[in-house]
């Protein structure tokens, strides 16, 4: 109890309390669920460096700084400060297609989805069970038979809200104080044209925030997003982001998850995916600005004939730290999942990449390939690369491998034996590295 | 008027000296050829002209249009109109070759302080260059010398040389790898980027080439040295009868190692 106490949260316990009394928009459900987490919390405590999934993460700074969580947001305050800023990061298809969260918070007046209405729901976690005109509803439509959403929203939500499992005490302080949250739902057959942006940014010096998205694809739906999370110049700030990804049958979706906090910030991001039958996620990650980064993602593929690919960047310099932790389940049959991470390192920088295979015993004809791939900038920088494999089934073809090297000096004299100056030559092989994961989102040009 | 002048040049790598003295003088509109047994440091002569950076430890001087060029870095060296052609070209994947000659190219106006070449004008340019070494399209939406076959990449590397009209081309076995069309096609490449002003530096292992791209002198070298030196008959002296024909070669020929 002592540990939860010293993050920051010296007054956590005070900060829990009050939240969880004073809200208005908290269900009796929900109250719940938050109390529980919490308790949880309390009892995992938190981690150290003695644990194998946080050998590699320095926890010493994070856990001797102060950070105060939210008892209170309102996201419509500061509005004229951050319309600038915001109005910069939705990018050119989402102008009529984004949620803004700030600090966790969804902003109805910075936000612009009016050309979502009508086609799919949205609305916070806390008041979509609750209330009768969400943000978004999604009209039926007489010609296919869907779900009511405004009727079913509830029942949906507890379907697939909370459904994380894991002994992350991160996961369980965000779900005990999850600010609000979002919640997104692609009802069935709907495809979407234009991508969604869903951009989150942290305004507060000295906070924590636990920003929540669950997103519920339904059965034959298709969208794409572009999440981008940031933070204002110059503030200090710890942002807990716990992701929920519901793929029911034969839907599918793109993700493009862009980590552009400042550089006095951590992140950490847990994304949990549930797949369903043929359903297919496409995740690409790139971790770009925090000075300590974790991004979890942990896929379960549920259903025959499910197909996760996942693809990430993790690009640093100074002495900025990413990790990511990958754990994919194939707890079926016919499945298919790819993991393709790169990561380019300059100065004191370091990387951990984890990833796991877990091949269950009934996972016949599961194809699974995992490849990372490291290049060193500077003779300090550092990688630690763990692939796992653990395999129960027979007749799987499972792949994995890892790679940490430099630049080729050879490449280097061919570049400069045409005249591109050294630096400039070591940032074209640079960019050609980091390319061949840029080009698998469809968002590449927001991402150099 | 003088393009580039070898002052006594010595190197070694690890400890073992791979060239032992070089002079050598080309002039403007001159073309030299360089023969000689495999390991008898051409490469090595054509990659310190060029900078490379494994052979910083050398003696002697080197000078282009009687600028001494010894500290200048590759990149310098090139934009000063040096153009190396590899006897191995480098594989650079993710590279795309007609952006990357573009860069070369901007490079070096940069550097003159032209203005840079815009990609429509460039690729007017490229075109023509494209057709004149009969290449195909192709080649430039692929990733530099990546997955090229020998012959490609050496077509390669004269399409790199006719776009930056270096001042002095080094071709290092240019021809090897080539198949006969496609040395013809070759040489008929360099025929026509050399002109009056410009100067080349040809370093083969037999004389097919030379019957392309006639030179006005021809070296031979032998284990880091220049020991003969003359015009074309003597290339076609080491057709004939091989290096055996060389009486400097020989064991007992006095040349130092
Ligand atoms: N980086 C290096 N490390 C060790 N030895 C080297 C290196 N570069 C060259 N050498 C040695 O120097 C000698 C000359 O090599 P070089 O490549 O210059 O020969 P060459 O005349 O071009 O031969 P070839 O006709 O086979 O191309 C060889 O014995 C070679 O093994
Ligand atoms: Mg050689």
């Amino acid at each position: 109890m002592i540990v939860a106490e010293r993050l920051c949260l010296e007054n956590i316990r005070e900060v829990f309390e009050k939240n969880i009394n004073n809200s208005n928009v908290l269900n009796i459900k929900l109250k719940e669920i938050a109390k529980e987490s919490f308790k949880k919390f309390i009892e995992l405590g938190l981690p150290n460096n003695k644990q194998e999934e946080w050998k590699y993460l320095n926890l010493e700074q994070l856990l001797k700084s102060n950070y105060y969580p939210y008892s209170n947001f309102n996201p419509e305050d500061n509005v004229q400060n951050l319309s600038d800023s915001i109005e910069q990061n939705i990018i050119e298809e989402c102008k009529q297609s984004n949620i803004v969260l700030i600090n966790g918070f969804v902003s109805e007046s910075h936000s612009n989805f009016s050309a979502l209405q009508n086609k799919i729901f949205i609305d916070s976690i806390h008041s979509s069970n609750l209330r009768d005109n969400p943000l978004s509803v999604y009209k039926e439509d007489s010609s296919r038979p869907h779900q009511n959403i405004e009727k079913d929203g509830g029942e949906l939500l507890n379907k697939n809200f909370n459904k994380v499992e894991t002994e992350d005490p991160f996961v369980h302080l965000n779900t005990s104080f999850n600010s609000e949250g979002l919640f997104i739902f692609i009802p069935e057959g709907v495809e979407l044209k234009a991508p969604i942006e869903l951009l989150l940014i942290s305004t507060n010096n000295l906070t924590i925030n636990h920003p929540r998205i669950l997103i519920v694809s339904g059965k034959h739906s298709k969208a794409k997003l572009f999440i981008k999370t940031i933070g204002t110049n110059n503030i200090e700030y710890f942002s807990n982001i716990v992701n929920e990804l519901t793929l029911e049958e034969n839907s599918k979706l793109e993700i493009t998850y862009l980590q552009k906090e400042n550089g006095n910030s951590t992140q950490f991001a847990f994304t949990d995916a549930r797949l369903h039958e043929s359903s297919e996620l496409d995740l690409s990650c790139f971790a770009y600005g925090s000075h300590l980064s974790r991004h979890k993602i942990s896929v379960n593929l549920n259903g025959r004939g499910a197909n996760c690919k996942l693809n990430g960047l993790y690009k640093l310099s100074s002495n900025h730290a990413s990790h990511n932790q990958i754990v994919l389940n194939h707890n079926v049959a016919n499945c298919t999942s790819s993991q393709f991470f790169k990561g380019v390192l300059d100065e004191n920088a370091k990387a951990e990449f984890s990833g796991t295979i877990n091949v269950a015993k009934n996972a016949i004809g599961t194809n699974a390939e995992q490849l990372n791939k490291n290049l060193l900038l500077s003779p300090t920088a550092k990688v630690d690369t763990r692939p796992q494999l653990q395999i129960e089934a027979d007749d799987v073809k499972c792949s994995h491998g890892a790679t940490t090297g430099q630049l080729e000096e050879e490449q280097i004299f061919y570049l400069t034996s045409r005249g591109l100056p050294k630096e400039k030559s070591i940032e074209v092989l640079t960019k050609a590295f980091s390319d061949e994961v840029l080009d698998r989102s469809s968002f590449k040009s927001y991402l150099l | 008027m003088q393009l580039l002048e070898i002052r006594n040049l010595k190197a070694s790598i690890n400890e073992e000296q791979i060239l032992n003295g070089i002079n050598l003088n080309i002039n403007i509109g001159e073309i030299h050829a360089i023969m000689g047994p495999n390991g008898s440091g051409k490469s090595t002569l054509s990659k310190i002209i060029a900078g490379h950076p494994d052979y910083q430890d050398y003696s002697g001087e080197i000078l282009l249009s009687g600028e001494q060029i010894n500290e200048l870095e590759p990149s310098e060296r090139a934009n000063k109109g040096i153009f190396l052609g590899f006897q191995y070209p480098v594989e650079v994947p993710g590279v795309n070759n007609a952006e990357f000659l573009r860069l070369a190219l901007n490079s070096k106006r940069v550097y003159e302080s032209k203005t840079e070449m815009e990609k429509e004008e460039f690729d007017i340019l490229l075109n023509q260059k494209i057709q004149m070494l009969n290449m195909d399209e192709f080649f430039l939406e692929r990733s530099v010398n990546d997955g090229f076959s020998g012959g490609e990449k050496k077509r390669n590397e004269i399409l790199q040389m006719a776009i930056l009209e270096p001042r002095l081309s080094i071709l290092d076995e240019i021809d090897s790898g080539l198949d006969i069309d496609a040395l013809k096609i070759v040489s008929e490449g360099i025929n026509k980027v050399m002109n009056p002003n410009n100067g080349l530096l040809l370093i083969t292992h037999y004389q097919r080439l030379l019957r392309y791209v006639k030179p006005t002198h021809v070296h031979i070298m032998y284990k880091g040295k220049i020991v003969k030196s003359g015009g074309e008959e003597l290339a076609e002296q080491l057709e004939r009868g091989g290096y055996e024909s060389i009486k400097e070669i020989q064991p007992d020929s006095g040349v130092k190692v």
